[in-house]
């Protein structure tokens, strides 16, 4: 019950209305104080608290990493599991390490393939959703392109594992079609699909918007100026999307360099990216430090990657052609 | 339709055909855009499709480029057939209304795309681009990107653009539409000139009747994706072939009623009204068209036996327009004329002021039932 009302009820009732009146009303004035500074604040900054509980969560993201990036500048006592003094020792242990440098050439390697196969693969799937004109078709195209984002990680790539496997529909088909079955359980081309297919939906749902925005007129006064459909594809639509297609590669990059699932299962741990590399250290050694160090340089590698593409994609190009003044 | 106008010069009435439309008809799900359209557009001459919003117009403007296929008829461009042929064989331009300018390009890489794609060498390509922007007037833009340009910069670049490469046709879909009214009528008489320096074939879509007066040789008037009538500008004003036509173009009183033939004279009697009409005039129902700018107010008591029609009315609003006076005044007690008279006229009226509204009897089309 709010103090005025009290000291409303409390002054009709008896004779000490006075003396608990004012007592409330103190606290009254105090209530309205503080009601008034909150709604101040909330009228002024209400929008902007709504993003604290998801800021939160990249709040703890950052300290778990501020954590890890401590724990890879301390030498470690394997025996006692303890850190002990502030050293460079677990980054040069790292790169020195064999298993790593392979690890992070196929990592460099397939992150950056996959990630441009994905682009190239989204591109058109996007254009076709924005511009067919059946729905149904469009709803079909939509849920196939998203199915492996419906699944599990880990369901997804045993999906592949039995379609790839010696049982799978592959070395069936290749068996009616009188060719020899391809053996791609624990190869790179097993990781590449893998992660290709789990790239093709995030750079769909990126480049979506970009060609949502597009001006359909601009490819038909292509057409008229003389432009061919690839022409005006390569020359007036693409380069339109290029800050989107840089973008949806630089998503792709960070996801394929961190993937883990597909290197463990497709490619049968001797596949390995710096992901399972990491894991292994960790979890398997519990040798924090160096698995620590193997983090702090995968995110400084994808964070550095990142930003170079999406550098890359806001770059002008140099004009190529210069009329000079008209006369 | 048979093309029977006069044309207005006669240097495009002996000149091969440009664009020729036999029977073209276009649909959209189920409905009609384009029903039966025949056309004829000769080299050199400056054609408008005029009609309002959904009249088919941009629709027969895309069929002509290629950009849709017509359901049934045939399209031919320099007596070619353009059956199968993608826009980007038909040697033609087309100016849209939202310019279609490539925003990552600059103006000078604009204006090349069609020299390029044609794959001209790249110093005639920065030669053409230079005169093209002599041509349109201007200097020192090459460099700079769409987005820096203004609204009258885009148009006179998209222009350009079209113009390069010095095309058979060129199609305007509305381009003007979107300018302020002192920018468009400069873009007008801009089109005009261009028209006359380069003497490409030019049809143009417009829902502007006075754009279309004042910049074409030849105006169709489209209605519910039909051609409902065609010829010179003048002669369309002054003989509307329907109702339609006849209120499109203006904004004129139409009165429904009978014409008579009495004392040798015809009479035109609409409820109470009597007015004279010509000598031309049919006998039977018919439509009278009075058109704001063909009559005058005549103040009471001045002679009026010089107009052939003189009726009495009071003004129910009057306001000065910059050019002259807009009137609204009522007549015979329930029907509401718009007079506009000209600065000339040094006439003020005011509302509630008695006036006379006079006209001769060809200044006013009539139009028998049969046609309308």
């Amino acid at each position: 019950m709010h103090s005025s009302e009290v000291a409303i009820s409390t002054r009709s009732g008896s004779g000490t209305a006075t003396s608990v009146g004012i007592g409330w009303r103190i606290i009254d004035m105090l209530i309205s104080v503080r009601r008034s500074a909150i709604g101040v604040r909330m009228r002024k900054h209400g929008s902007s608290l709504l993003v604290l509980p998801a800021l939160s969560v990249v709040a703890i993201l950052v300290a778990g990493i501020g954590v890890l990036a401590w724990d890879s500048l301390h030498t470690f006592n394997a025996f006692y599991a303890t850190l002990g003094n502030l050293s460079l020792t677990q980054y040069a242990s790292t790169v020195t390490d064999p298993q790593f440098k392979v690890d992070i050439v196929r990592t460099l390697a397939m992150g950056s393939l996959t990630s441009v196969v994905a682009v190239t693969l989204a591109l058109p799937v996007a254009l076709v959703i924005t511009r067919s004109k059946s729905r149904l078709f469009r709803l079909a195209l939509l849920i196939v392109t998203f199915v492996p984002w419906l699944t599990g990680d880990i369901t997804r790539t045993f999906g592949w594992l039995v379609v790839l496997g010696p049982r799978g529909p592959l070395v069936w088909l290749c068996n009616q079609l009188g060719i020899a079955p391809p053996s791609l359980i624990a190869t790179l081309w097993a990781v590449g699909f893998g992660t290709v297919q789990v790239l093709v939906p995030p750079a769909v749902v990126i480049l979506l918007p970009a060609i949502l925005r597009l001006d359909p007129e601009l490819e038909y006064a292509a057409n008229t100026l003389g432009a061919r459909p690839y022409q005006a594809f390569l020359r007036v639509t693409l380069p339109q999307l290029r800050v989107a297609c840089f973008g949806a590669l630089a998503a792709c990059w960070a996801l394929g360099m961190g993937d883990f699932a597909d290197p463990q299962i497709l490619g049968q741990g001797v596949r390995d990216y710096l992901a399972n590399f990491l894991q292994n250290r960790y979890l398997e050694l519990g040798d924090v430090p160096q698995g620590a160090a193997t983090g702090v340089i995968l995110i400084v590698l994808v964070t550095l990657g990142a930003a170079l593409i999406l550098t890359l994609g806001r770059l002008r190009w140099p004009r190529r052609l210069s009329v000079g003044r008209v006369r | 339709m048979a093309d029977t106008t006069n044309y207005p010069t006669g240097r495009q009435a002996d000149s091969a055909l440009m664009v020729e439309l036999r029977g073209v008809s276009k649909s959209f799900g189920d409905v009609a855009a384009v029903v039966d359209v025949d056309l004829k557009v000769r080299e050199g001459e400056f054609f408008t499709l005029l009609g309002p919003s959904g009249s088919g117009k941009t629709t027969v403007l895309r069929l002509i480029a290629g950009l849709l296929d017509p359901d049934a008829g045939e399209i031919l461009i320099a007596q070619t057939s353009m059956r199968g042929k993608p826009p980007y064989e038909r040697d033609l331009a087309v100016v849209f209304q939202s310019l279609a300018l490539f925003p990552h390009m600059s103006v000078a890489e604009n204006i090349a795309f069609p020299l390029r794609m044609r794959r001209r060498p790249r110093a005639g390509i920065q030669a053409a681009v230079r005169d093209a922007l002599a041509l349109m007037q201007l200097p020192d833009i090459g460099s700079r990107r769409i987005t820096e340009l203004s609204g009258g910069q885009r148009q006179r670049v998209a222009l350009a653009r079209s113009l390069v490469y010095r095309p058979n046709l060129l199609l305007l879909d509305e381009p003007l539409s979107a300018l302020d009214r002192r920018l468009r009528e400069d873009m007008q008489l801009e089109l005009t000139r261009l028209h006359k320096e380069v003497g490409v074939t030019i049809i143009n879509v417009t829902h502007d009747q006075r754009e279309a007066l004042l910049l074409s040789d030849r105006v169709a008037v489209m209605h519910e994706g039909r051609i409902v009538q065609s010829g010179q500008g003048r002669d369309i004003y002054d003989g509307p072939a329907s109702e339609f036509v006849a209120s499109f173009l203006g904004d004129p009183l139409l009165i429904r009623g009978e014409i008579r033939r009495s004392t040798g004279r015809y009479i035109f009697e609409a409820g109470s009204l009597r007015l004279r009409v010509g000598s031309d005039a049919r006998e039977g129902r018919a439509v009278v068209v009075l058109r704001p700018e063909q009559l005058r107010l005549v103040l009471p008591g001045e002679d009026t036996t010089r107009w052939d029609n003189a009726l009495p009315g009071i003004v129910k609003f009057a306001a000065f327009d910059g050019t002259g006076f807009f009137a609204q005044v009522v007549i015979e007690g329930e029907r509401t004329v718009t007079v506009h008279t000209t600065v000339r006229d040094k006439l003020e009226v005011a509302e509630g002021d008695h006036v006379i509204v006079a006209w001769n009897t060809d200044e006013a089309a009539v139009l028998s039932q049969e046609e309308s």
